[in-house]
């Protein structure tokens, strides 16, 4: 009982982290908040490991603090340490904060509710953490269609996959290690192009908004 | 939990310990941001002596006024004094309890309010007129926060009787999720409420932001003074409530004068130290703009809401 | 399955990866395009030899079963490693020009041949791994050095096509991810822990596996491979990135990283039919083959770009192989797994023949285009060649194998999917007789001197327009088999 209650307030956690992710404009906000979430997904992977007694999760959970919480964040930082304040922000999403925010408590139920639709197997770890990586894999993919900014696409992208290694390890504990490796990997250098590639957007266009970014269309 | 005469008799000191206390905790707030803004501030009795001052003068009342003007501090006054009697403070229950709860509770704070932002159309000045739409907007903005807050809470506690809710909450050993997201909820829902920044900033006669000291604008003398009064009750009553829901840690189980007194010490000391927290918070927000007033209160539907699903998760 | 091709997969692999980092090191012109041609030519030696040896043991694996491929993968192995190679020689024309021009400097061109050779490497890594985790990785991998790949020019219009491509293709391999991770849990309680991403133990144990969880573990795979795949609707960043691409890297795109996409689809599609019969992912298939077809259809009719215009086409023709796979039987599969071939020929040929004509008339527009035949008179021919291969003309293979999957429509039944395919090919044939002819013949806008841009430029396609014609008429032995093979592989028997 104890045992499920952590894992529940830890779910509870990384919940608030996202949503501090969704409340707000600025992108060192949504960095720190993106960093936080990262800490804590790792002593989510971490408890898991201790709970199933699996070592390679360790390692997982090590990554993840170095990789999501270290080094993506230091990569972000790097590249829009140069930008200007109100290119850092997110002035006019597509739906508003305060919507955004409802729509995303609406998100999170969804996800308990389909969650609840498939028959899978009723242990405390699954039946805790599936949800909740479900709605950051939605709350990621919300984000990243409501925001104009290139940034905000790109911590969306950060949540999504935080839910995908959340659902990872919660149904199957982990994919195996090569496998996880392989996809920090993919992730890391996934950021760093991200990143090249915001910088010219900015040195191009002037501006982060990939309203910018439309002029490739069939009229 | 009869009623007996002891049990009255306590409940009667748990009012009275609300209804005295009240100013201080403003007093607190007032020099914790003193200082935190490198002021010294004045004495964490201030609020007495002002009050004690106001009684003593004369009150100076708009002729266009109605008995509105004049009747409302008192409705006021009365109405969150009520309120006070059914908080538990430092036993687990209110022998009140058995006439209301939380959702009393929450009408005769409607009630106060209700006529405080008539009393500001009453007088007719542009500024009362102000304040009292702002602060109905707001209001109606936290009504479905604070409803499915306190949903949430009556959920996962058993009931919207609020001596059940303190005492469940003294008994449950572990920390459920929905309490936290109920807490985080009714924690913006408390600043709302009591007027505190983002959302009003209550050091100032000066702004045409303000909200709730612009519907108080035109009261001197006795009538401010119960107002002041009746502001500072509803503040320690939210701030009771809270820290009894959600930190129910030190509260007296027993009858015992011992017992009860540390239960007191333990309560003036957890809202001090929520007030002081509220203060922090105070020094380093700004006042939000009125039109994103919403996405506060918005993130506090969120927060319920999931505060509710986690209940259902179980 | 003997141990002996753990050294050869081993070589194969690193062939692109030591030629990559000696072009890192070396950076002269001659010298990097002359190794990266030398090691694309090993690649397709290593590879020929690689298809033979699964054509006569049916199956191979190396490291217990970390690698492993068979007759279907023979089918994106061959044409990484032929359009990979003929790559290789016309980018020393086609980038070289560049690099001539100044269009690229020294260091965009170090880094195009980094690129090329990574992009290599990982489009291997697909075919050959039986983990679905390894191969999802290489998938995510083959994206982001694509994405290099395509932002090396510095404009805005390929710094747009990048971004959307970027984006795109990684939200939707998230979702390929989330149903990959799905069928790992259903198969984690059959098998060991390390096995349960092996492609083939989901296989042997496809009868057990929970139908409700694959069902859903499909749907996800099919959004998220489908994506790369460029299936409408998910298809938004392929037009521009096929277009903005240079032009060798368009051909690797469409002729042979659209394979990679598919091939993964036919994987899944494999497991889900052999745990509970064809019919839910096979009905999935057909419908967004239709789908990706008629979105094609009237893009292509109402085309500007002529890179577009091929894009475009290659969002058909994967409609059409999705079709095949769907509509399944022997016959279907087989024409689908000959579609891809044809398809990986016929394409290049296209995008090289177009990237020529960009080159010398110094624009991308149809409108622009006129009277190839009169300026280049060579590459007009093969650009027809290539053209009338592409939209099914007789005797060329897309022909046979077009008719091979409408054929095994008919035969189970499929009469409102082959009606639309059959109304959308007859709309993509006219619109692009139309552009074709406009572009090759008539007389061009203004004076231009009469030639060819060079020997390197031609001789690829005139390979390949030799290949299209070939497979048009003749199918070798071993190819033949292999079809057989893949065909019976897929059809689960």
């Amino acid at each position: 009982m104890a045992d499920n209650n952590v894992l529940q307030i830890s779910a509870a956690v990384l919940l608030i982290a996202t949503f501090a992710v969704v409340s707000r404009r600025g992108f060192m906000d949504w960095l720190n908040a993106y960093r936080y979430q990262s800490i804590v997904l790792a002593a989510i992977t971490a408890l898991i490991a201790s709970i199933t007694g699996i070592w390679e999760i360790y390692i997982a959970a090590g990554l993840t603090l170095l990789i999501k919480a270290i080094i993506i964040p230091k990569i972000l930082l790097r590249i829009t340490g140069k930008l200007t304040l109100e290119v850092r922000t997110e002035i006019s999403p597509y739906i508003s904060i305060r919507a955004s925010v409802l729509i995303s408590a609406m998100l999170v139920a969804l996800s308990y509710f389909l969650t609840q639709q498939i028959s899978i197997k009723t242990d405390s770890i699954v039946s805790t953490f599936l949800p909740v990586s479900v709605s950051l894999f939605l709350i990621g993919l919300f984000v990243m269609v409501v925001r104009k900014k290139a940034l905000s696409q790109v911590v969306g992208l950060l949540i999504l996959e935080n839910g995908l290694f959340l659902f990872a390890t919660a149904l199957t504990h982990g994919l195996s290690l090569v496998i996880e490796i392989g996809i920090f990997v993919d992730i890391l250098v996934g950021i760093i192009i991200s990143a090249i590639l915001m910088s010219r957007i900015n040195y191009t266009f002037d501006s982060l908004s990939v309203e910018n970014l439309e002029s490739l269309r069939d009229d | 939990m009869t009623l007996d005469l002891i049990s009255v008799a306590i409940g009667i000191i748990q009012t009275l310990v609300l209804v005295v206390l009240a100013p201080l905790l403003t007093g607190i707030m007032r020099k914790t941001k003193a200082r935190t803004q490198k002021r010294i501030g004045s004495s964490i009795l201030q609020p007495y002596y002002d009050m004690i001052k106001l009684m003593k003068k004369d009150e100076v009342v708009s002729e266009s006024s109605s008995w509105i003007f004049r009747a409302s501090p008192w409705i006021n006054f009365v109405s969150v004094v009520a309120a006070a009697c059914f908080v538990p403070v430092m036993i687990f229950y209110s022998p009140f309890g058995l006439a209301g709860d939380l959702l009393v509770v929450i009408g005769l704070f409607g009630l106060g309010r209700f006529f405080t932002l008539l009393a500001g159309l009453d007088v007719a000045s542009s500024f009362g007129g102000l304040g009292s739409s702002r602060e109905m907007m707001v209001s109606a903005l936290i009504e479905p926060a604070l409803f499915i807050t306190v949903f949430a809470l009556s959920l996962t506690l058993g009931g919207t009787n609020l001596s059940t809710m303190v005492e469940s909450a003294t008994h449950s050993t572990v920390l459920a999720p929905s309490i936290i997201f109920a807490a985080i909820s009714l924690f913006i829902i408390i600043l709302a409420e009591t007027g505190r920044l983002p959302f009003d900033n209550p050091a100032t006669h000066l702004e045409l932001t303000m909200m709730h000291e612009a519907t108080i604008l035109e009261y001197s003398g006795k009538g401010l003074a119960l107002v002041e009064w009746s502001q500072s009750i509803k503040q320690i009553v939210l701030f009771g409530l809270f820290v009894n829901l959600f930190v129910p840690f030190g509260i007296s189980t027993a009858e015992s004068f011992a017992i009860l007194g540390i239960g007191l010490m333990f309560f003036v000391a957890k809202t001090a130290f929520l007030s002081i927290f509220i203060a922090f918070i105070e020094t380093k927000v700004a006042k939000w703009r009125l039109f994103r007033v919403p996405d506060l209160i918005s993130m506090a539907v969120a927060s319920s809401i999931i505060g509710v699903i986690f209940f259902y998760l179980k | 399955m003997n141990g002996n091709f753990d050294y050869f997969v081993i070589s194969l692999l690193l062939t692109p990866v030591i030629s990559g980092v000696l072009v890192t090191v070396l950076r002269k012109k001659r010298t990097i395009e002359v190794i990266t041609a030398t090691s694309m030519g090993l690649v397709l030696i290593q590879c020929l030899f690689l298809v033979y040896e699964i054509s006569s043991k049916k199956s191979i694996s190396a490291f217990g079963e970390f690698f492993y491929a068979d007759a279907v993968s023979a089918f994106v192995i061959l044409p990484i490693a032929g359009v990979g190679f003929i790559t290789s020689l016309y980018s020393i024309n086609y980038i070289g020009r560049q690099y001539d021009t100044g269009v690229l400097d020294q260091k965009r061109l170090v880094r195009y041949y980094q690129g090329f050779n990574a992009f290599i490497f990982t489009m291997l890594l697909v075919p050959l791994s039986n983990n679905i985790g390894i191969m999802w990785v290489a998938i995510e991998a083959t994206t982001l050095v694509s994405v290099l790949l395509i932002m090396l020019y510095v404009k805005e219009s390929a710094i747009e096509a990048s971004w959307k491509y970027l984006i795109v293709a990684t939200v939707g391999l998230s979702f390929a991810l989330f149903g990959i991770i799905l069928f790992n849990y259903a198969n984690i309680g059959s098998t060991s822990p390390d096995d349960a991403t092996n492609w083939t133990s989901l296989l042997r144990n496809a009868k057990s596996l929970d139908p409700n969880i694959i069902k859903i573990a499909f749907v996800f795979v099919l959004v998220g491979l489908g994506t790369k795949a460029g299936l409408a609707p998910m298809h938004t960043w392929l037009p521009d990135a096929h277009s903005e691409a240079p032009t060798p890297v368009s051909a690797l795109l469409s002729g042979v990283l659209l394979n990679c996409a598919i091939y993964g689809i036919i994987r899944f599609h494999m497991i889900s039919s052999a745990g509970m019969g064809s019919g839910f992912s096979g009905e999935l298939l057909i419908i967004l083959g239709v789908i990706s077809m008629g979105i094609a259809a009237v893009s292509i009719y109402f085309q500007k770009d002529m890179k577009r215009l091929l894009a475009f086409s290659s969002i058909e023709h994967m409609g059409i192989i999705s079709v095949a796979i769907g509509f399944g039987g022997f016959l279907g599969i087989y024409g689908g797994m000959l579609h891809m071939i044809n398809h990986s020929v016929a394409k290049p040929l296209m995008f090289f023949a177009s990237g020529t004509i960009s080159q010398k008339y110094e624009t991308k527009a149809i409108s622009k285009i006129r009277g190839i035949i009169k300026t280049m008179p060579l590459t007009g021919a093969l650009f027809l060649i290539g053209g009338l291969a592409i939209i099914g003309l007789p005797p060329f293979g897309i022909f046979l194998s077009e008719f091979f999957v409408l054929s095994s429509g008919f035969d189970n039944g499929q009469f409102v999917a082959i009606l639309f395919m059959l109304v959308f090919l007859v709309v993509i044939f006219a619109g692009f007789i139309k552009h074709l002819v406009s572009m090759i013949f008539g007389t061009p806008e203004k004076e231009m001197k009469k030639g060819e841009l060079g020997k390197l430029s031609i001789i690829p396609m005139i390979i390949l327009g030799v290949l299209t014609i070939v497979l048009g008429i003749y199918l070798p032995d071993h190819l033949k088999e292999l079809t057989n093979d893949a065909s019976r592989i897929i059809g689960g028997k």
